[in-house]
């Protein structure tokens, strides 16, 4: 996985899973550069991609802050987690997993 | 390091007593040497008074500079500040000293020397820039002397990283208490001395140097990551570093910022310590290689710490 979706990705997990809320700011893109010691425009990327999914918007001046249909996502992750535990247990290939989760999504 | 701090203020005072020293046929007989709010309402011998100031410069130059260098033995990090206020304190005292007999050159009496305001503006300026120039001069921090090949204590705390997973803690050392304070003695002084009619010299140089205290020194930004420690000020400057290489380990500890550090902003503190203290409370302290630490109060200070343990050992282990 390129680093700007592995950034964009831990982001998405921290918003799914409640350590980020809505209306929380991200980290700005700057420090977060440095700390990772990669490029400003790679974070950026990162940044951009989470606000095309609509999970962060991008405010002059105030940052990447979480957005409510961002924060909605929140839980999910964890229920997701509790699924594949489940699955796994009984038995499940990764193919039928999925298949019951297009089925239910889409009933 | 003696150069800029024991050399620095000598050097200014002897400079300005030389250069007083060839005024005196010029200047009255006794000088004025204070002003009140009234005026003049001092008077010395011109010969002594051309090198009072010098000695008082020098004097109190040198006790700044020589307690300085001797608390930088134990905190390198006062290494430059010690030839930095030595310098600009003897500056701004030798200066004052000059311009104040400048000014009287040609008088037959001393009562009618000019107002010393402008010395004291200029003499501020000049302090700030021989201040500088002492910092500049003065030896900084010995490159490498803080790095320290000892493993990280098993002790410290860690975090959980997988390998080559990269990690990054980000906060502020800010205090909004330090802020409001010096922003609002800043309004009220702008006020008040508007309000008794000062010139707009006095409250421009005043408002000025607020406010570049206020964003070199109010609020500092804190990353852990892949250089170790970094606290930035919202200005960019100052800026201090704590490389992966000198972390011998990193901690939470309570810091109580009066009565250890004596008071806000950057301070050095008992045992090496020195940092970046904004208020009372939770700080990260960084023990480095060579006995000193780093400290700074941030919030979430006990993650930072352990991601600083984990980056450090693994820097360690990737060296060999």
């Amino acid at each position: 996985m390129p680093i700007y979706a592995q950034i964009a990705a831990s982001i998405r997990r921290a918003v799914a899973e409640g350590t980020l809320a809505e209306g929380d700011r991200l980290a700005p893109a700057r420090d977060l550069a440095e700390g990772l010691g990669v490029n400003l425009h790679t974070v950026l990327r990162g940044y951009q991609q989470l606000r095309d999914e609509g999970i962060v918007e991008l405010r002059r001046g105030r940052g990447a802050v979480v957005t409510d249909r961002g924060a909605r996502t929140a839980g999910t992750y964890a229920a997701l987690a509790a699924y594949i535990d489940h699955a796994r247990k009984a038995g499940l290939s990764t193919d039928e997993a999925l298949a019951l989760v297009r089925e239910g999504m889409e009933s | 390091m003696a150069l800029a701090a024991i050399g620095g203020p000598v050097l200014l005072a002897g400079i300005s007593v030389l250069v007083a020293r060839s005024w005196l046929p010029q200047l009255p007989d006794p000088v004025a040497t204070h002003w009140g709010p009234r005026g003049v309402d001092g008077f010395t011998a011109a010969g002594p008074a051309t090198w009072q100031a010098g000695a008082f410069s020098a004097g109190f130059g040198l006790l700044l500079g020589v307690l300085l260098w001797v608390a930088s033995i134990k905190v390198p990090y006062l290494r430059r500040g010690a030839g930095g206020l030595a310098c600009g304190m003897a500056g701004f005292i030798a200066f004052i000293g000059v311009g104040s007999l400048w000014m009287q050159r040609g008088l037959t009496d001393a009562r009618l020397a000019p107002d010393i305001g402008w010395v004291i503006g200029v003499g501020l300026l000049v302090g700030i820039g021989c201040g500088a120039l002492g910092a500049w001069l003065a030896p900084g921090q010995v490159p490498g002397a803080a790095e320290t090949h000892a493993a990280v204590p098993a002790g410290a705390p860690r975090l959980p990283l997988a390998p080559g997973e990269a990690a990054v803690c980000v906060g502020w050392a800010a205090s909004r208490t330090l802020v409001l304070i010096v922003g609002g003695s800043t309004v009220a002084a702008v006020v008040l001395l508007l309000a008794v009619g000062a010139g707009v010299v006095p409250v421009l140089f005043l408002t000025v140097t607020l406010v570049a205290l206020l964003v070199t020194m109010g609020a500092f930004r804190v990353v852990v990551g892949a250089d170790g420690l970094s606290v930035r000020s919202v200005a960019g400057w100052p800026r201090f570093r704590v490389p992966l290489s000198e972390v011998a380990q990193a901690g939470v500890i309570e810091v109580r910022a009066l009565a250890e550090y004596g008071g806000w902003g950057l301070r050095a503190g008992r045992a090496g310590r020195f940092g970046v203290i904004m208020r009372s409370g939770e700080a990260l302290e960084v023990a480095r290689g060579d006995g000193s630490a780093f400290v700074v109060t941030v919030d979430g200070a006990g993650e930072a710490a352990a991601l600083l343990n984990t980056l450090a050992e693994r820097a360690r282990a990737s060296v060999g």
